[in-house]
């Protein structure tokens, strides 16, 4: 398992980001404690999902696919709204990471190899490096947290449960 | 996988339709990135998968996305048909309830009529209630003479209906019947918006002009060896040589605020659309004539 302060100081972080921002694009604002209790639920699967790929060797990745239907539960169980909306929210929010990612990962790489060197030994510089190749979701949520910005309108139709 | 996707867009409501069509398109931006990430990743060694895990998935995603996209294209296309069915509907609609209204006004003038020659048969006035008869049925004959030889029902409708209005706003409607326009290749909706609203602009274009000196508005239906020329004219205003260019323009309108300017440009529109021209002449001597022209549909003998 990682380390416990990767926990506390990323993954619930990006999960409460994650969750805010993917629910800002389709037009649903999020309380403070809704984003709270998402991120608190999501980053601790997370952290459970990664570890436990890592102990039963399932390849790199699953634990995205996983955290990635988590998501889309907790929405469900937390916003109490239509799977349609959820699943879209949750795509958003993958999207941005992903973008976020794809595009840091190869820069970090080619100019700045070494910020990779015995990274699992290093929880300080792992953090960071983690919010620097999330800048994209970072940025998306200063935002939509200061903007009425939506990417689609799905208000009309949340249908609550 | 395209019945299973077929299935679960034909269960929906629409809203639900849109939202599973945007889910689609999500799932599929996030299964590219994924594999890309993960291609990157492990072709560059900083992580350990192996390259037939990522190929078999890779190809999955391929199939996945290809079925979807397929999908897609259906469903939008179908959602495209649906809409300009709608739209045909809507329209005919329209034209059903013009004939209602008609209908309903001829109801109210008959009952008018008849309580008319009920009263002069009861005062013993038998002959004057044979006159009234007989003046009826003559008006009757004029209006509807010309509108009856019409074959096509909703074009009918709306000259009558064109008809009750032209004599409401004390206007002259003059329907010169020189082809039946059997053969005419346009749908009913489409030259009944034309006309309709080529006669409109005609009503209130010569509504300007005092009733002393006479508010006419002809409209003639005639056809050659290898066309259908239609014409609505009105002797007065005539408009300026300036803005005759802009008329059929989107947008443009000689009517101020009271007009959209979207009337003469959909006339333009949908008679292009069907192969057809339109021509305005307007000048002292002709008058502003609109005039239509339609070519005939040519039986294909080598067929």
């Amino acid at each position: 398992m990682e380390d416990i302060r990767v926990l506390a100081f990323f993954y619930i972080i990006q999960a409460a980001l994650m969750g805010f921002v993917g629910m800002a694009l389709i037009g649903v604002r999020l309380s403070w404690k809704q984003v709270l209790l998402i991120g608190l639920m999501q980053g601790i699967v997370v952290y459970l999902c990664r570890g436990l790929c890592a102990i039963f060797g399932l390849p790199f990745g699953s634990h995205s696919f996983i955290s990635f239907l988590s998501l889309i539960v907790l929405f469900r169980l937390v916003l109490k709204m239509r799977w349609g909306i959820d699943f879209a929210a949750a795509s958003l929010a993958f999207i941005t990471v992903m973008l976020s990612e794809g595009l840091t990962a190869p820069v970090l790489y080619t100019y700045a190899p070494h910020v990779f060197q015995n990274l699992d030994n290093d929880v300080r510089r792992y953090v960071w490096l983690s919010y620097c190749s999330d800048w994209l979701l970072i940025v998306s949520a200063l935002f939509l947290g200061t903007t009425k910005y939506k990417l689609m309108d799905f208000r009309g139709q949340s249908g609550k449960v | 996988m395209k019945e299973l996707f077929r299935k679960i867009i034909s269960h929906n409501s629409s809203s639900q339709k849109n939202l599973l069509l945007i889910n689609v398109i999500l799932l599929q931006t996030v299964l590219v990135l994924f594999v890309t990430l993960w291609a990157y990743f492990a072709i560059n060694g900083i992580i350990l998968v192996s390259l037939q895990l990522i190929t078999a998935f890779s190809l999955l995603v391929a199939v996945f996305l290809t079925v979807a996209a397929i999908g897609l294209v259906n469903e939008i296309t179908r959602l495209s048909q649906k809409e300009r069915e709608l739209e045909i509907n809507k329209a005919m609609m329209e034209k059903d309830k013009e004939l209602i209204s008609i209908l309903s006004t001829h109801r109210h003038d008959f009952q008018n009529h008849l309580q008319v020659i009920m009263g002069l048969i009861q005062l013993g006035r038998n002959d004057s209630a044979v006159g009234y008869i007989k003046e009826v049925t003559k008006s009757l004959r004029q209006t509807s003479s010309t509108t009856v030889q019409i074959k096509n029902l909703e074009v009918a409708a709306m000259f009558l209906m064109k008809k009750n209005e032209a004599e409401e706003r004390n206007i002259q409607f003059q329907l010169e019947m020189k082809s039946e326009l059997v053969g005419l290749s346009v749908p009913a909706t489409d030259i009944s918006r034309i006309l309709g609203n080529l006669i409109e602009n005609a009503f209130d274009a010569v509504s300007v002009i005092p009733e002393k000196e006479g508010r006419v508005v002809r409209v003639c239906l005639n056809e050659g060896a290898q066309q259908f020329i239609i014409s609505v004219w009105n002797k007065r205003p005539l408009i300026p040589k300036d803005i005759q260019d802009k008329i059929f323009e989107k947008g443009f309108s000689t009517k101020g605020m009271a007009g959209s300017g979207l009337g003469l440009a959909i006339v333009k529109e949908l008679t292009e659309k069907h192969g057809g021209s339109v021509q305005l002449v307007s000048d002292t001597e002709t008058g502003t004539e609109f005039t239509l022209t339609f070519p005939k549909m040519t039986a294909d003998v080598s067929a």
